[in-house]
């Protein structure tokens, strides 16, 4: 369907997604994940994730209507399977080429071109992932779908990958965006597709600030690291063991100072950057906004990090839930009584693959 | 029966209208229109702790929270029960059955290695082993003519008489490590550390004895597979990096702790066919064991087995001849003034 996007959306009255989950019911949940994970030997996991996801999915509302998620335990770990032997194929190609008698450099250029493979199937991973969540997401009966190919999402991710080695990052604005317009451009629910009208170079100024917070935290950590050890009498010997306590104390409060710094930076990016892909993005005649504060996002990500840091990662459920709440709270989406015009489209569960590869990944 | 109340969302459209639902012989009754027959209808799993009922027909959902409902729905298609509880022990059997599995290849994988082996051609592990040789840590090639002539006798001398799977090179280079290893394809090296360390041709024996006993069990190739099949089982079970504990493994490759102790006994079988006293061997390891504090390289890649602790007290043969003259030992000891 052809929609014109001229009408000013602030003026419209917002809606919002609702979230009702809470920090009790998800840890008993997550208690029950982790014991059945132990009892099988982790291969729970993969059911747990769903149940996880369901929790979430469930728990989010639009108009009154809770979303749902179909996806099963056993898709996840029928995924997983596949992408290991694959993985576990491209690993040991070059030790099976070795062992055939090919020589030493050939190996190591193997090796090599495993690790390009490995960047290119995360790529691909993060698609496909993309993808099958989309396609197990339900509201109001109608099917989400991503279209596109996780090939072509590869290839563009490759390239801007490249693009940022050449230009030493300075490419990121257009990496960012050039990847979400694809994703967006390919998005739907039901019979509609979303659109993302934007350009890399509006993202560019508030980049700098990247930058700039991260020149100034080098400058800074330097200067505190040198002031220190210059006042302690500085190095007498380069061995570690004999640095004067309060040489160490300063290098620490250095290097703590150019991430507080690098950090402040990169969640002042952030809050332009949801901003702008949101402000951007339609889904029709529906609108949205994502107007986020630099104080809200700069509380969620640091208590998030301390969070996984503290119970190494075992919290990150609570992270996603932290997460989500907060993306409930700043979305607003205009118009979204058209959303009532939507009709299913047929076949999107089944061209969704899987999201095997992500799982080995990590991602 | 007690007709119920409900929300309904087509599947065709994104609006939700109240139906009246029924439920006849066929299965439920929407608005005494449409039916939703027995076997489409499907609950929908929610991770809610509301009471609402959720059923699927195809892409339609159905949406009940009068709480009397669950009884009534029971009562009218019981299957969609009992097609919980088949899930339920499916999953339970599938667990066992993996966990069974699983837990048979990891506990039978160095057998399976062991099988595996004989498939592999020498040639490819002599290719193997010579890229191994290649590898910079190991010092120059010491090339010494009479050096090298005096070790090819001892080797001569213990493996006489015997089928060798591969085409036997031993060498020694030059790092001052403490250390010998067998690499595969029967690449034995010794490090001229372990020759320094050594104060008798006899020791030298015992220590040749041992690595060759690993080329001829081919011990390198049955803990090349044994080694890669559990980091893969690992990385199933517990996901994640799959690709660096695989890399790992295979670059810090090592053998069992049953492999070294076969290796102990059977340098005492080739001991005891060349007529040398294993007495050295012995001294050897109780010297390199009284250093103390800082383990020995050979004794960190070589963990000492109960074939070691026994063999200290081995009784000598009057048969026993020193494994190599006085003059061949001077040279051995001397093969590293050339190198290469």
């Amino acid at each position: 369907m052809s929609v014109s996007i001229s009408t000013d959306d602030r003026g419209t009255e917002a809606t919002q997604l609702s979230y009702d989950g809470n920090a009790g019911e998800l840890l008993g949940l997550w208690v029950k994940i982790i014991l059945l994970s132990i009892v099988t030997l982790g291969f729970y996991r993969f059911w747990g994730e769903t149940r996880l996801r369901r929790y979430f999915w469930n728990h989010t509302g639009l108009m009154g209507e809770r979303f749902d998620y179909d996806g099963t335990g056993g898709e996840l770990f029928v995924h997983f399977l596949m992408a290991s032997f694959g993985l576990a194929a491209l690993l040991i190609l070059p030790y099976a080429a070795l062992f055939s008698g090919a020589p030493l450099p050939i190996f190591i250029l193997l090796i090599l071109l495993d690790y390009v493979a490995f960047i290119f199937l995360a790529f691909m991973g993060i698609y496909g992932s993309t993808r099958y969540r989309v396609s197990r997401t339900l509201w109001r009966g109608m099917r989400g779908g991503l279209d596109g190919s996780s090939f072509a999402y590869a290839l563009r991710g490759f390239g801007y990958l490249l693009l940022a080695g050449i230009t030493g990052g300075w490419s990121t604005p257009w990496q960012i965006v050039g990847l979400w317009r694809y994703q967006t451009n390919n998005l739907g629910i039901g019979d509609w597709k979303a659109s993302f009208e934007g350009e890399g170079g509006k993202l560019f100024l508030p980049f700098l600030a990247i930058v700039g917070f991260s020149v100034l935290g080098i400058i800074t950590g330097v200067i505190i690291a040198t002031t220190f050890i210059g006042a302690s009498g500085g190095f007498n010997s380069l061995d570690s063991s004999q640095l004067p306590p309060q040489a160490v104390l300063g290098i620490v409060l250095g290097v703590l100072a150019y991430f507080t710094l690098a950090m402040i930076g990169w969640v002042f990016f952030q809050t332009r950057q949801i901003t702008y892909l949101a402000a951007n993005s339609h889904f029709g005649r529906v609108g949205f906004s994502a107007d986020i504060g630099f104080g809200p996002l700069f509380g969620l990500v640091f208590v998030n990090a301390l969070l996984l840091v503290v119970t190494l990662g075992l919290a990150s459920p609570f992270v996603r839930q932290r997460t989500l709440r907060f993306a409930c709270r700043s979305l607003k989406i205009y118009r979204a009584e058209e959303l009532l015009q939507l009709t299913q489209a047929p076949g999107r569960r089944e061209k969704a693959g899987g999201e095997g590869l992500v799982q080995s990944f990590n991602v | 029966m007690a007709r119920f109340e409900g929300w309904l969302a087509d599947g065709r459209q994104a609006v939700r209208q109240k139906v009246a639902i029924d439920f006849t012989d066929e299965g439920l009754r929407l608005n005494r229109g449409e039916t939703w027959p027995r076997a489409s209808i499907t609950r929908v799993e929610r991770e809610l702790r509301e009471s609402a009922i959720v059923l699927a027909s195809g892409d339609a959902r159905l949406e009940v929270t009068d709480p009397d409902f669950a009884q009534a729905l029971h009562e009218a298609i019981p299957e969609l029960r009992q097609a919980r509880r088949r899930t339920l022990r499916r999953a339970s059997i599938a667990t066992l059955l993996a966990v069974g599995i699983f837990g048979g290849i990891w506990w039978s994988l160095p057998l399976l290695a062991a099988r595996i082996v004989p498939f592999i051609p020498p040639e490819a592990e002599e290719h193997l082993g010579d890229e191994a040789l290649a590898l910079p840590i190991l010092g120059k090639q010491c090339v010494d003519r009479e050096g090298q002539a005096a070790l090819d006798a001892l080797t001569q001398r213990l493996t006489a008489g015997m089928s060798l799977p591969y085409h036997l090179s031993v060498t020694v280079r030059s790092s001052h490590t403490v250390n010998a290893m067998a690499f595969p394809g029967g690449r034995v090296v010794l490090l001229e550390g372990v020759l320094k360390e050594a104060q008798s041709a006899d020791e030298i024996a015992g220590i040749l004895g041992h690595e060759l006993t690993h080329v001829l069990k081919r011990h390198s190739t049955q803990a090349l597979i044994a080694n890669a099949g559990s980091l893969v089982l690992i990385d199933v079970v517990l996901g994640g990096g799959t690709g660096g504990a695989l890399l790992y493994g295979l670059s810090t490759l090592s053998y069992s702790r049953d492999m070294e102790a076969e290796a102990d006994r059977g340098a005492l079988d080739l001991l005891a066919r060349a007529h040398i006293s294993s007495e050295g061997f012995a001294d050897f390891f109780e010297r390199l064991a009284a250093q103390g504090s800082d383990t020995p390289p050979y004794l960190a890649s070589h963990p000492p087995s109960e074939t070691r602790a026994a063999l200290a007290h081995a009784p000598p043969s009057p048969r026993d001849l020193p494994a190599l003259s006085a003059s061949q030992w001077a040279a051995l000891k001397n093969i590293c003034k050339t190198v290469r």
